[in-house]
């Protein structure tokens, strides 16, 4: 980091902290700091749940997991706009109406206290743990950029966030993700742009589009149905919907952002708007990493993209035979792009073949290279389950970006960790108080008590979320274990909504047993079978409504009078 | 007095007279996009 990227990063981030905080002025009252009063516009509310579910692990991540995998991830975000078509026609304009602080609680005007208990403990929890690994993503890049210790930069983000979040609520944190989105947007174009221009001057932009599908890496769509294939078209119009359907429907951390609107029109245009945005945007960032890729043909990328890791195995003498057959392989494999790009220049369909068939060669050297480096990390006291995907967009970064530019799509993540995270923070807190305490402890309490309570609610989910930080190393590729850690638990609480709305005999045991036996499901599938996760919600929500249904027909509650 | 409106009818959306169209569009707008990833997955493998 040069002194201008600090500039940048220092600017972007008390700008957009800054702004957030006058923004939220007058948030004293438990509405205003829970709901912002229920004033906000479509479009801050758009760009809020794009920000929270974007996350820094969206750059970081993303961008690496395009990079070993190919651009398949997308296929994961077919089900979205389906979602959000669902949740517009029917649940916005319910929770709307019941004038609710969280989901949770229209559970309990449609079933029972328990059920509400159950589905606010299930978020609690799920949410709980989530919030640990959305504040240790940003606090990879500190240590790859300054070299501190994991554990000291989550703290530093965590007080960070935790400060603005309890001072400012759900004003605050809505009006920072806009400011967060807009820098993002620019971070996203100044990294693809920068990153093709730094490609060698006999390469075309075609002609790296043209290798990155050679390689493999512009696999979009697979229409190939496969129960344990993560990522094709069914898995995410199907599995995909039903996991958006749980996320933006049953999860607080989204439902709070469209409470917050002044309309029901208007909560409608902002889920409307992710609709038709977030699948272009992730997209052009899966892009991005395939490009990155593409870069790396033509220069060699290091044997590890975790510098502590790579420093580490240098120390053993092993590490030299295996460098040197790793750069061996990078030459072949660079040749090999090389001639790839010359055929296609000059219509050789025998060079570009014979180039293809190298590169795969090559490309399998290296990847048992860096397989004995990991063997290595594990060897010489390092992670036994070694994993560098998060590494590598920004080691990218660090090393080849100009400057500026650095700084800019480093505030980008930094910007972007800090609102996802102060969001689940801040729904985190609604639920412990609106749900638990208001609802359990203390009943009769002044507007005041509760604001106070929901301030204090927020500090210690912050202190939580840091706390948990520290097991997110060992989560492989971030925005995969974000996603898995959801589907455990989603599918029970959109089995819940799903009673609610559409299966009125049923009563609040039947939907309190179950969500118990969804989960029982969920995790019996997790733990025994290798279903891909995407279904867990599909599974865990049908096991819901059948067990429900069952119990509602066996026991019939008392009626009073 | 301040309006609650929560309570008000769902107005209609800014662009295409009626929500049920808006949906329509979105869901065509997802068949389009799915649709051309497929092209480009192909057109570079």
């Amino acid at each position: 980091m040069r002194p201008l990227d600090w500039a940048v990063l220092v600017g972007s981030l008390l700008f957009i902290v800054s702004y957030g905080l006058y923004r939220s002025r007058g948030s004293n009252t438990v509405n205003s700091y829970l709901l912002a009063g229920r004033s906000m516009p479509w479009y801050a509310m758009g760009l809020s749940i794009m920000a929270t579910q974007a996350s820094a692990v969206t750059f970081i991540s993303t961008t690496g997991q395009s990079y070993v995998d190919g651009m398949r991830f997308v296929q994961f975000y077919f089900g979205l706009p389906i979602a959000m078509v669902i949740l517009c026609a029917t649940v916005v304009p319910r929770f709307h109406r019941a004038k609710v602080y969280t989901a949770y609680e229209f559970l309990e005007q449609r079933f029972d206290s328990k059920t509400r208990a159950l589905a606010s403990a299930i978020f609690l929890l799920q949410r709980g743990l989530a919030v640990g690994i959305t504040l240790y993503a940003p606090a990879i890049v500190l240590s790859v950029i300054l070299g501190w210790p994991d554990r000291m930069t989550t703290l530093m983000m965590g007080i960070t966030v935790v400060l603005y979040t309890v001072l400012g609520g759900i004003r605050a944190v809505t009006w920072n993700d806009v400011q967060q989105m807009t820098i993002i947007f620019l971070g996203l174009i100044a990294a693809l742009v920068t990153t093709l221009v730094l490609l060698p001057r006999n390469v075309t932009v075609l002609d790296a589009v043209w290798l990155a599908g050679a390689v493999g890496k512009l696999n979009a769509v697979d229409l190939h149905f496969d129960w344990n294939n993560r990522y094709n078209v069914w898995s995410g119009l199907i599995g995909g919907t039903f996991l958006f359907l749980s996320y933006f429907g049953c999860d607080q951390s989204q439902v709070q952002r469209y409470l917050t609107g002044k309309s029901i029109g208007q909560s409608k245009l902002s889920l409307l708007f992710n609709a038709m945005a977030k699948i272009p945007m992730q997209f052009f960032i899966l892009f991005i990493g395939a490009m990155v890729y593409v870069f790396y043909l033509f220069v060699q990328p290091p044997l590890l993209f975790d510098p502590v890791e790579l420093a580490r195995i240098r120390r053993s003498p092993d590490s030299v035979t295996i460098e040197q057959r790793y750069s061996r392989a990078f030459d072949l494999r660079k040749s090999a792009a090389g001639e790839f790009v010359e055929a296609r220049h000059s219509g050789d369909t025998g060079l570009r073949s014979r180039s293809i068939a190298q590169y795969r060669v090559a490309q399998k050297q290296m990847d048992a290279a860096r397989q004995d480096a990991s063997v290595l990390v594990a060897r010489t006291g390092g992670d036994k389950e070694f994993r560098d995907t998060n590494y590598i967009f920004l080691s990218f970064v660090t090393r080849y970006l100009p400057p500026g530019i650095v700084g800019l799509v480093i505030a980008v993540i930094f910007a972007a960790a800090m609102s996802a995270s102060s969001g689940e923070i801040n729904s985190l807190a609604t639920v412990s108080m609106i749900d638990i305490y208001k609802r359990h402890i203390r009943k009769q309490g002044s507007d005041h008590h509760y604001l106070l309570a929901s301030r204090v609610a927020t500090a210690f989910w912050g202190a939580y979320a840091v706390a948990l930080a520290g097991f997110g190393k060992n989560l492989g590729s971030l925005i995969e274990a974000v996603n898995v850690l959801g589907s455990l638990f989603y599918g029970s609480l959109l089995g819940a909504f799903v009673l609610a709305f559409f299966f009125r005999r049923v009563h609040g045991t039947g939907a309190f047993w179950g969500m118990l036996a969804g989960e029982a499901a969920i995790f019996a599938c997790f733990l025994f079978t290798g279903i891909s996760f995407l279904w867990y919600n599909v599974i865990g929500c049908l096991v819901v409504i059948a067990t429900a249904l069952i119990v509602t027909a066996l026991h019939r509650p008392a009626v009073a009078g | 007095m301040p309006v609650d409106r929560s309570q008000l009818p769902d107005e209609p959306p800014p662009i295409l007279g009626s929500w049920r169209k808006l949906y329509t569009a979105i869901l065509i707008y997802l068949g389009l996009m799915i649709a051309s990833f497929y092209v480009f997955t192909r057109a570079f493998s």
